[in-house]
């Protein structure tokens, strides 16, 4: 029996040289303690504001349970060409859909909206995002870059140090990317600055990861968020009953009922479907650690390539694994975080030659048709009683006051991208801190559960029929408990639901590369950029919709 | 030797198989599926609880049961009760690799070992068969395959007509038909078994790829009647290989009745995989029998996604291989190349060789639909015309409307003519109201077709035929992809094509096959030009095969656009019934259509219509 002693960064990943073991240690801690929290708060479900949804008994956190050696791992595998392009354009023709699919429809109208960001790496949504590179005077492919990396890792490393970052872009996108590129900037091009570590924040939709043909280094859709996939693989464990009594088994009519993810893509319906399954069967179910996302390996049977390629050459030998491993021996699935499909240049042939299926590789879409994006799921036999069913989720009559997100309200935007919790010092103050909240109303206590920490109210607006926002001052005592706090958010009249597991990080002192509150702050209440809107987008994307 | 004893009029048979195989009943079986001699020797009269005795499709013709289903279902019968009913036959032997290619052998029996070696070079029959490790159930063949060959990831896939069959229409025991795939190995898929789940299956059926002939071997354990008809031995049993398919004397027969070009086949290939579990639809455990959801390979099944790669992975290897053989570099040059089996190329492209079926993914029954009222969209392309040629290959760029059916009207027109899925095929019979699970579910073009389009269009960046010819020949009666007699008469001048030559990157074969068609054309009344569609299938041929290189692309996207306007102007309710009565007359014709009917199964496949 081994409970885990903390969550490894996808694929085991170390970006890390000889020099660095400092900065290894610490976001090894954040980025567990970053999975700790949305594991706890997938955990927590959402009693706020469904009925129907309550606290999950059968998605365990491996960090508290015991795990058995040799507890079945159950690989969970979608294509990751996108679905929704199919089901919203069935008729344009596989050729159009290819198109749609590196390249973004046509706005005009078209039915299903896009995720953020506009474009098309806002379609790209099954964890699978691409950027292809042609031949400015051909238009044929000589290079093909995906990524299912997920961005709270990036945001993590940016916390730890930007260097490291830049690093990783200089190898995967090219030497051209400068420090400055990866900036997070307000409305008017200002450097936004992160009051936690005092240096500029991280934009993951920086123009080297933004576009399906300037690079692609991490995944950037909104729904492709690792902490969406951690909700709805938790939201997936309620059994559901129709209003017949009968067990509610189909994919989409699961995410309809339990509101959780978006049908019509073959990520979200196929985790929730195999992850309900299990627990039907009897399990108890959590994501595998080392918790993440993989492409898997081509069905390179399907690529023919060209007369002109050399003779002894293979459609496989133009694949490279850029970060993560294949896997070898026993393990379930491929560990892989980035490749690329590339036809060096002193070849007498480029990508588009080669032919997938019979038909020249003109979109990088053709090739992820060839292969999936997996993930692993660990899967253990109940404790007690089977789980009863629930008859789906609804809207609450009477919703509770509800945390979604605490954070520096110039930082918002990075929030809302990286999900990762605020975090404060031993003995520190950080004013305007945003509280991001529903169905609260001004007048409502905010607590941060644990002692040790007071928090001060500044500022109140409602921002729309559906959010609110506290503007706080936040104090922790030098001798405050260390580790994630829970928040309570109590409207004036009482009501209140559970708190929020670990919207606050209480870390050790010099654990935070600059803690002054003497920071300069680049954008006010009313400054804020057209990103913080977005993330309440992406609230609703991966959240909210219990 | 090993026998088991049957007692065949009391059994109950349900039928599956990769595209034609097994199926399963759960409520009475016969246990056949042991590797012990002990259990094969067995009263089936005294066993009304144990397993149900599982026909491969290629042996249900032969019993009489099924035989009378058969007929009644219209299927392509062989000759004669060859297998059951080889009374005059010396007994086969269980402990040898016997052989018995249907139209080629009157008889089973034990192959000589100069042709087990010369033909059986697959890793099933290296590894297991020619070792001498004969097993008869599915449990011994998956630990003698994963055994012989350790270094060969598998992988199973679930398919069953019935698996959207809710248990408050029939309980979990009903037949639903499920059939299992198992795959071992990846590019290509190296060893295929068809088997029923649940436990010990006795039916199997093997193919496996045998790379130093390029070919898929199939195998299956065969039985034969002894002395009366409840004495039946069975044993392993070579049944051909992938070059016989095509042949006179062998197609549609024997393993050949389903797989038509000797390759592995998936009737649903392609997205949403009705009748698969997928990661679109998954079958639910609490539908299949107990044992069937205990059984490992359906807990730990994949879904149809991965399948669909495989199988195109599986033939487009043998094609591959195919194309090989037969385009030959002439020596010392670079842009010189010697086409031989022409006629075979080109008969994927003229016929229909074989069939696969596609559908909307809207749910048939709104009950199923993620979303309330939803109206039913996205019509298969190939439907309307072969447009995985057409537009996906040579990029004509006609638009195909994106038609809606209004869920009320789609809903009356299901009512109006009684749509029913009926299971006949097992015990008890039931039937469900509707239609098919994903809606608009019709055959079209085989993926083996639409792949030899492509290598006859770009075969490594050799061109075997221009797109001009191509879209000639799929010009004709273009509105029918499918089972269209006058674009499958052209086959009768494809066949006559043996040879070829690419010379300075031109091809003959083009202007070989012109030249045979041109005459025969002239003898023909003229046909008004502006009413091609009307006109011989070698006068429409013609009709883009004569217009300049500049033209022909322009000319057929306007003749296929007006066609396509004159569906998508019709008034809602004209349109829909135009659609599915389309549908119900392509059900037909794949219904009775030569050969290619073997692949009607399954009573659940097809919705049966008040009337039809």
């Amino acid at each position: 029996m081994t409970i885990l002693d903390s969550f490894a960064p996808p694929a085991y990943q170390d970006d890390f040289i000889n020099g660095e073991e400092k900065q290894r240690d610490a976001f090894l801690k954040h980025w567990s303690d970053n999975l700790n929290t949305f594991v706890n708060q997938t955990r927590q479900n959402n009693p706020w504001s469904s009925l129907n949804q309550p606290a999950l008994t059968e998605y365990f956190n491996p960090l508290e349970t015991d795990i058995p050696a040799g507890a079945a791992l159950a690989p969970v595998l979608w294509t990751a060409f996108p679905r929704r392009i199919q089901t919203i354009f069935p008729n344009v023709g596989q050729r159009k859909q290819w198109q749609y699919a590196d390249e973004g429809p046509p706005n005009n109208g078209n039915p299903g909206q896009p995720y953020q960001p506009q474009g098309p790496r806002g379609w790209q949504d099954e964890y699978c995002e691409w950027s292809v590179t042609r031949d400015p005077e051909t238009n044929k492919i000589t290079k093909v870059s995906f990524t299912c990396e997920n961005r709270e890792y990036w945001y993590t490393l940016w916390d730890t140090d930007p260097e490291v970052v830049l690093r990783q872009y200089h190898e995967i996108v090219g030497p051209e990317v400068k420090l400055e590129d990866l900036y997070l900037r307000d409305a008017n091009g200002g450097t936004i600055v992160d009051p936690e570590t005092g240096r500029p924040a991280y934009n993951g939709r920086n123009r080297f990861n933004n576009t399906t043909s300037n690079g692609a280094v991490h995944l950037i859709s909104n729904p492709n968020a690792l902490s969406a996939e951690i909700f709805l693989a938790g939201q997936a464990t309620i059994l559901r009953k129709n209003s017949e009594g009968k067990a509610i088994t189909d994919r989409d009519q699961l995410i309809e009922c339990s509101r959780y993810g978006t049908p019509n893509r073959n990520s979200d319906p196929t985790i929730g479907s195999d992850v309900n399954t299990a627990v039907r069967g009897g399990s108890q179910v959590s994501l595998h650690n080392p918790v993440g996302l993989y492409i898997q390996t081509p069905d390179f049977s399907r690529f023919q390539l060209p007369f002109s390629a050399p003779g002894d050459a293979k459609p496989s030998d133009y694949w490279k694994v850029v970060r993560g491993i294949a896997k070898s021996g026993e393990e379930p699935i491929d560990f892989i975080l980035h490749a690329v499909y590339e036809v060096p240049d002193d070849q007498n042939f480029t990508v588009s030659d080669i032919t997938i299926d019979g038909h020249m590789i003109d979109y990088g879409s053709q090739i992820t048709e060839t292969f999936q994006i997996g993930l692993v799921a660990t899967v253990l036999p109940q404790v007690g009683p089977s789980p009863q069913m629930l008859k789906c989720a609804k809207p609450s009559p009477n919703p509770l006051p509800r945390p979604y997100v605490l954070r520096d309200i110039a930082m918002l935007p990075a929030a809302y991208r990286s999900g990762l919790a605020a975090r404060i010092e031993l003995g520190q103050t950080q004013t305007k801190i945003a509280l991001i909240a529903s169905n609260s109303s001004r007048g409502a206590t905010i607590e941060i559960l644990g002692g040790g920490i007071s928090v001060r109210q500044t500022g109140f607006e409602v921002i729309d029929s559906d959010t609110q926002l506290f503007v706080l001052e936040i104090r922790a005592d030098d001798d405050a408990m260390l580790g994630p706090r829970s928040l309570l958010l109590t409207n004036p009249n009482g009501d209140h639901g559970p708190a929020v597991f670990g919207m606050l990080q209480v870390v050790a002192k010099g654990t935070l590369a600059q803690s002054s509150e003497s920071l300069s702050r680049k954008i006010s209440i009313d400054s804020r950029t057209s990103d913080s809107m977005e993330l309440l987008d992406l609230k609703i994307d991966t959240n909210s919709r219990g | 030797m090993q026998k088991i004893v049957l007692n065949l009029m009391l059994i109950l048979i349900t039928i599956t198989t990769i595209g034609c195989s097994n199926s399963n009943s759960a409520d009475s079986k016969t246990d056949i599926g042991s590797d012990s001699a002990e259990s094969k020797k067995r009263d089936n009269t005294t066993n009304q609880n144990s397993r149900a005795y599982l026909l491969r499709t290629s042996h249900k013709d032969q019993h009489p049961r099924f035989r009378a289903l058969a007929q009644s279902r219209n299927r392509e019968l062989d000759a004669g009760f060859s297998e059951l009913a080889l009374t005059n036959c010396p007994p086969i032997d269980p402990t040898k690799i016997n052989r018995f290619i249907k139209g080629k052998d009157n008889c089973a029996f034990v192959m000589p070992a100069s042709e087990i070696t010369s033909q059986l070079n697959d890793p099933f029959g290296v590894s297991v068969l020619r070792k001498g490790d004969f097993k008869f159930s599915v449990e011994g063949l998956l630990g003698a395959i994963s055994k012989a060959n350790p270094n060969l990831s598998r992988n199973s896939f679930l398919v069953a007509e019935g698996g959207q069959i809710p248990s408050s229409v029939t309980p979990r025991t009903s037949p639903r038909n499920p059939r299992l795939v198992v795959v071992w190995g990846a590019e290509p898929p190296q060893i295929l078994l068809s088997a029923a789940p649940g436990g010990n299956s006795g039916f199997l059926q093997v193919m496996s790829w045998d790379s130093q002939n390029n070919k898929f071997n199939f195998y299956d354990v065969m039985p034969q009647i002894g002395k009366d008809a409840n004495d039946v031995t069975i044993a392993w049993a070579w049944k051909g290989d992938s070059t016989m398919a095509r042949q006179p004397d062998t197609i549609g027969q024997g393993c050949f009745d389903c797989h038509h070009n000797g390759v592995p086949i998936m009737k649903e290939l392609k997205f949403p995989w009705n009748n698969w579990n997928s990661e679109r639809v998954a079958i639910a455990p609490e539908v299949l029998p107990q044992d069937v959801a205990n059984d490992p390979l359906v807990s730990s099944m994949a879904g149809a996604q991965a399948l669909e790669s495989v199988i195109q992975s599986g033939f487009q290897n043998y094609y591959n291989s195919f194309m090989a053989d037969n385009v030959k570099r002439v020596s010392n040059s670079n842009s010189d190349f010697n086409v031989t089996n022409v006629d075979q190329m080109l008969a994927h492209i003229t016929s229909n060789t074989t069939i696969n079926f596609a559908s909307s993914a809207q749910t048939s029954d709104v009950k199923n639909s993620s979303l309330p009222n939803k109206d039913v969209r996205g019509i298969p392309n190939d439907f309307f015309l072969w447009d995985s040629v057409l537009a996906t290959l040579l990029r004509i760029d006609y638009k195909i409307p994106d038609i809606s059916l209004a869920r009320a009207q789609y809903d009356g027109f299901l009512k109006e003519h009684s749509y029913e899925l009926i299971q006949k095929d097992g015990s008890p019979n039931y039937q469900q109201g509707g239609s098919t699970f994903f809606s608009f579910f019709v055959p079209v073009p085989a993926a083996e077709d639409n792949y030899m389009a492509t290598q006859l269009h770009n075969y490594r960046g050799l061109q075997l035929v221009p797109a001009k010819f191509i879209a000639a020949v799929a010009s004709v009666d273009f509105s029918k992809p499918v089972f269209s007699s006058k674009r499958n008469k052209l086959k009768i001048y494809s066949d006559q094509l043996k040879e070829g030559t690419i010379r300075d990157g031109i091809s003959s074969i083009p202007e070989d096959f012109a030249k045979i068609v041109r005459p025969v054309a002239a003898r023909q009344p003229a046909c008004d030009p502006a009413k091609v569609d009307a006109c011989t299938a070698e006068q429409q041929f013609l009709a883009v095969w004569d217009m300049p290189e500049k033209l022909w692309k322009e000319a057929l996207k306007t003749r296929i656009q007006a066609h396509l306007d004159q569906l998508a102007a019709m008034p809602a309710q004209q349109q829909l019934d135009f659609l599915m009565s389309k549908a119900i007359e392509r059900h037909k014709q794949f219904a009775s259509y030569p050969i290619i009917k073997n692949l009607n199964e399954f009573s659940l496949l097809l919705p049966h219509i008040k009337g039809q």
